[in-house]
């Protein structure tokens, strides 16, 4: 198991340079002085002080030399300052993670409860209407935008039954209605990879032997099937984390939470590159993070893995 | 009577059943009832944003302020916004914004991912990990996060959200088209082609890509509802389609100060992405149960 974590940390580590490669050359990128850039609103200053700051801020030496000391002091915790804001970036990205990460986090919760439940019930009742139904439900919230299904449930729970507060944060009731909207599409996803994954392991000697032996359907079902088509679901559930922390950038838009997708947007509408920088590459790393985790769990789940 | 093989075979072709592996395709599409379903509604959609000149019987920019606001009815089929703009109207034309979007953002994805993922098949070696590794750093950003990266670096607008979208889309191609690329290469007819002299060019256009097309058409039509998800959910961020521009996204945008008072304002836009998404899903679904089981979950 050591030498299978040291083999992904070390498959792990091109793509987290990589993407602090590309999110470094992201004010590069953009057409214009980076220098302009950086200042943007208070760019009404003479060439001399603009070649003084761009000697400050290091941006005449060469590219790699940049890089390197943007790795090394993102490494030392220092992402910059805020153009617009003027505070420390890594200040802000932290304040942002946790109300990011509590959303994904309930609505991670809600999409595994419901995804396993109804993957569970439309692979028992295969073919039969409980089975049409729960993939119908399945193709709708795959097809429903989550931003939405956010205005449905405020306009439901909120403005006409008065159950929850509509928008701000603070306390659970608040983060039912995002966490409902957000969990909707992976909640989806999952039950369509649990129901096949489900009739996957139906097939396999060990469910019949189960059942050869004279055990419930419940026991069979539970015990023998579920635990087995669990998985693949755990990859499955490590992606759509990842893709929940970016969902979560919609939906704090229409609930109006403070978060990483809200400080991000305003970011790119600000042109304050130093906080987009931040931001993704946060999100980056800890996708990276949790890519590793969920291989590890695979390998800890599954001893073929490990030993492939 | 005796009668060789060759003599049988050869001897009335027209009683032999043709062998049409498209018509035969069809057929079994047409079987699929959620893949006729989707395709008939994904006509009408696609009739609505051809006909919208003719559909939509006002002006989907105009202002009138006296009729701000108004609610569903005879008049306004789907209200009216705070400028007094025919919200059905601008739902109408908004499905030709809407769905040009998605289609060409995919056409981005395939341009860009399908000869990535041939060069990486064909060649493998250096060239293979060179491209998988930028395939990998695409992917490290989970969901919308690339998209966002490039529309930071491109600018706000439409025609980048496209190009943003389209570039997000890119590592499925080339990892489905490498992946068939992989088996189809070491076929005989493909070393046999390299045998006789054929030119990279020819094999790769005439005996690698037909055999990679059905991944190729599966992936695309479950994409383009992606794309339109995508491009909704950035332009009603307010980075894509800026007002008065009636695309979707932006109309949902638009009405979310308004979801107390006037609910018209962001039901039928996000009505209208979700039918349309819908409808490419279960086409999209029906096309991969017959071109491509093995894509199936």
């Amino acid at each position: 198991m050591a030498q299978y974590l040291r083999q992904r940390i070390t498959a792990s580590l091109p793509v987290i340079v990589g993407v602090s490669m590309l999110v470094f050359l992201m004010l590069h990128l953009v057409p214009g002085d980076p220098v302009m850039l950086l200042l943007g609103e208070h760019s009404a200053v003479d060439k001399t002080a603009l070649e003084r700051l761009r000697a400050t801020l290091g941006l005449n030496d060469p590219l790699p030399v940049q890089y390197g000391r943007f790795v090394w002091r993102a490494l030392h915790g220092d992402l910059g300052r805020s153009i617009r804001l003027n505070l420390p970036v890594t200040e802000l990205v932290i304040q942002a993670l946790k109300p990011t990460a509590s959303l994904a986090l309930a609505a991670m919760a809600l999409a595994m409860a419901g995804g396993l439940l109804l993957g569970v019930v439309a692979a028992v009742h295969r073919g039969r209407l409980l089975d049409n139904l729960a993939m119908f439900f399945g193709l709708i919230g795959v097809s429903m935008p989550s931003f939405w299904l956010g205005f449905l449930l405020i306009f439901l729970f909120s403005v006409r039954l008065g159950w929850f507060p509509a928008i701000g944060q603070g306390g659970w009731n608040r983060l039912v209605l995002p966490a409902l909207a957000l969990s909707l599409a992976p909640l989806a996803v999952l039950a369509r990879l649990v129901r096949s994954s489900m009739l996957e392991v139906y097939r396999q000697p060990y469910v019949t032997t189960a059942r050869a032996k004279g055990l419930t359907e419940r026991v069979v079902v539970y015990h023998h099937a579920l635990r087995n088509a669990l998985v693949p679901v755990v990859t499955l559930v490590g992606l759509e984390f990842g893709r929940l922390l970016a969902g979560a950038f919609v939906i704090e838009t229409v609930f109006s939470r403070v978060g990483l997708g809200r400080l991000a947007i305003t970011g790119i509408l600000n042109k304050d590159f130093p906080v987009v920088q931040g931001v993704a590459l946060l999100v980056a790393v800890i996708y990276a993070g949790i890519n590793l985790l969920v291989d590890l769990s695979y390998a800890y789940l599954d001893p073929r893995v490990r030993y492939a | 009577m005796h009668i060789s093989i060759r003599e049988s075979a050869t001897r009335n072709p027209s009683n032999v059943p043709a062998i049409r592996p498209g018509r035969d395709a069809l057929r079994r599409l047409l079987r699929n009832t959620g893949a006729t379903i989707g395709a008939l509604l994904l006509l009408a959609l696609v009739a609505v944003a051809l006909l919208a000149p003719v559909l939509a019987h006002r002006d989907p920019v105009k202002i009138n302020p006296p009729d701000g606001l108004k609610p569903p009815g005879k008049e306004f089929w789907f209200g009216t916004d705070q400028f007094g703009r025919d919200v059905y109207s601008r739902v109408i034309w908004g499905a030709r914004l809407s769905l040009r979007v998605g289609v060409i953002a995919v056409l981005i994805s395939v341009g860009g991912g399908v000869p990535l993922g041939l060069a990486a098949g064909y060649y493998g070696g250096w060239l293979d990990m060179a491209i998988m590794r930028l395939i990998d750093l695409m992917l490290a950003f989970p969901g919308i996060l690339l998209a966002l990266v490039i529309v930071t670096i491109l600018g706000p607008g439409l025609s980048n959200v496209m190009l943003a979208v389209g570039i997000y889309g890119i590592p499925s191609y080339a990892r489905v088209v490498r992946g068939s690329v992989l088996v189809v290469r070491g076929q005989p007819f493909v070393e046999a082609a390299q045998a006789v002299g054929c030119p990279t060019v020819r094999v790769v256009a005439r005996h690698l890509l037909p055999n990679v097309v059905a991944p190729i058409i599966v992936l695309s039509s479950l994409n383009v509802a992606g794309a339109i998800l995508t491009s909704a959910a950035l332009s009603f961020l307010g980075l894509g389609a800026q007002p008065p521009t009636p695309e979707w996204g932006a109309l949902l945008n638009a009405g979310r100060d308004w979801v107390r008072d006037a609910w018209w304002l962001t039901t039928f836009p996000g009505l209208a992405i979700m039918l349309t998404v819908l409808a490419i899903n279960m086409l999209g679904d029906g096309l991969r149960d017959v071109l491509d089981p093995q894509l199936r979950d």
